[in-house]
């Protein structure tokens, strides 16, 4: 695929508290359809294991990642948020882990800026980006990724903590259970129902909006075969 | 799992994404100035907990010069600043290396508290036995010397044999 704006945007936002099913909808459908080469960023990698799921490389800092690209690997995940104690020890901030993995965010986008016709995943937005704030990077993915042929995956358990903008930016939104109102609301405005709505979802049960198509449906995520 | 240092992708080209390296050359650099900065950081606090650790050396040996040197005069300017300098570092070094726990751990201990209160009983009374020692050997002394010249003017007189020794000594 090459880069233009004859792309189609591809902009998930998948939503959900912790065994909604969100991981399901990422796993078994979007990257299970994807022949493609994927980069992901996976703060809870122990738990979530896209290495394996995308039978790929896993790396632990941006210069892995770039080595690991420049040498040909398609499917690469990235564990954020892993740092010396040197690197941790030399920051002066009340939250250096924090401090450092935004920078590492931001770098994180920037390769994704590259890398035409990839699929990004962004696992845990809420670890990266702020209901008001986000690294000029992910704006950039979020808003003109398309323009790179880039299919974009953002994955959050809180939508109220979450980037706003990137819902704006999406193409499909798929909400499961949330465990907050306020997070119910945000998705209510985003997908254009109610909170009751949203609150309401059983577990594996999602609406989700067509955004370019303007229109919402429900469904059940699929569970894998044993 | 995999890792990229166990699965080199043989046989595949190697992608060419110029914008790539300059990204990972920033972290890099970030990383070694970060180390550095870490590194320089835990010197600095060592040498500060070091400095802390000889001051607070420091003052207890001055009250240590400051008991002798009142017991001994003579001892004062044995504990001259320098002196009392190089034995607070000492003790700072040797604090560190064994693990005492800081002046105020030593300080506070029962048996220092004991011998910093005995001290000036022990050397007061070592003093007074002394004092009292020499006094009484200045008194046999003096009885000795006495003795023979406590001559009898009106025994010599009278030509009293006792008179005789004491005129021959």
């Amino acid at each position: 695929m090459s880069a233009g704006t004859q792309n189609r945007a591809a902009i998930y936002g998948i939503v959900g508290k912790s065994g909604s099913g969100k991981g399901l909808c990422v796993k078994g459908e979007i990257i299970k359809k994807w022949r493609g080469p994927i980069l992901v960023a996976s703060p809870l990698e122990d738990s979530d294991n896209y290495t394996e799921v995308i039978k790929g490389v896993v790396c632990r800092s941006i210069t892995e990642v770039v080595s690991a690209i420049q040498r040909g690997h398609k499917r690469v995940v990235l564990r954020t948020g892993e740092f010396t104690p040197a690197q941790i020890a030399a920051v002066k901030s009340r939250d250096p882990v924090a401090a450092l993995t935004k920078i590492q965010f931001d770098r994180f986008c920037r390769i994704a800026w590259e890398l035409t016709g990839w699929m990004i995943v962004v696992e845990e937005l809420s670890r990266f980006t702020t209901a008001s704030w986000a690294p000029p990077s992910w704006k950039n993915l979020s808003t003109a990724g398309r323009h790179r042929g880039l299919t974009l995956v953002g994955v959050c358990q809180r939508p109220a903590q979450v980037d706003k903008d990137f819902f704006g930016n999406c193409s499909t939104i798929r909400c499961y259970k949330v465990g907050f109102q306020n997070d119910a609301k945000v998705m209510a405005n985003t997908l254009f129902c109610t909170p009751a709505d949203i609150l309401s979802l059983e577990q594996f049960h999602y609406i989700e909006r067509d955004v370019d198509g303007n229109k919402n449906r429900v469904g059940v995520a699929k569970l894998p075969k044993r | 799992m995999k890792t990229i240092e166990n699965q080199p992708q043989d046989g595949q080209p190697a992608l060419e994404f110029p914008g790539l390296s300059s990204i990972a050359n920033e972290e890099a650099a970030e990383t070694v100035q970060l180390e550095a900065d870490a590194q320089a950081g835990a010197q600095a606090e060592a040498d500060a907990r070091a400095e802390d650790a000889t001051a607070g050396w420091l003052q207890a040996v001055d009250v240590a010069g400051e008991i002798i040197s009142a017991t001994w005069q003579s001892a004062r300017p044995v504990w001259n600043p320098p002196a009392k300098e190089r034995l607070a570092s000492a003790l700072a070094h040797c604090d560190e290396v064994y693990g005492w726990g800081g002046v105020g751990a030593i300080m506070s201990h029962p048996l220092l508290g004991l011998a910093f209160a005995a001290f000036p009983l022990v050397i007061g009374t070592a003093k007074a036995v002394a004092e009292e020692r020499r006094q009484a050997a200045v008194d046999v002394e003096a009885k000795e010397v006495l003795k023979p010249t406590m001559v009898d003017p009106m025994a010599t007189a009278a030509g009293h044999p006792a008179s005789q020794g004491a005129e021959a000594a």
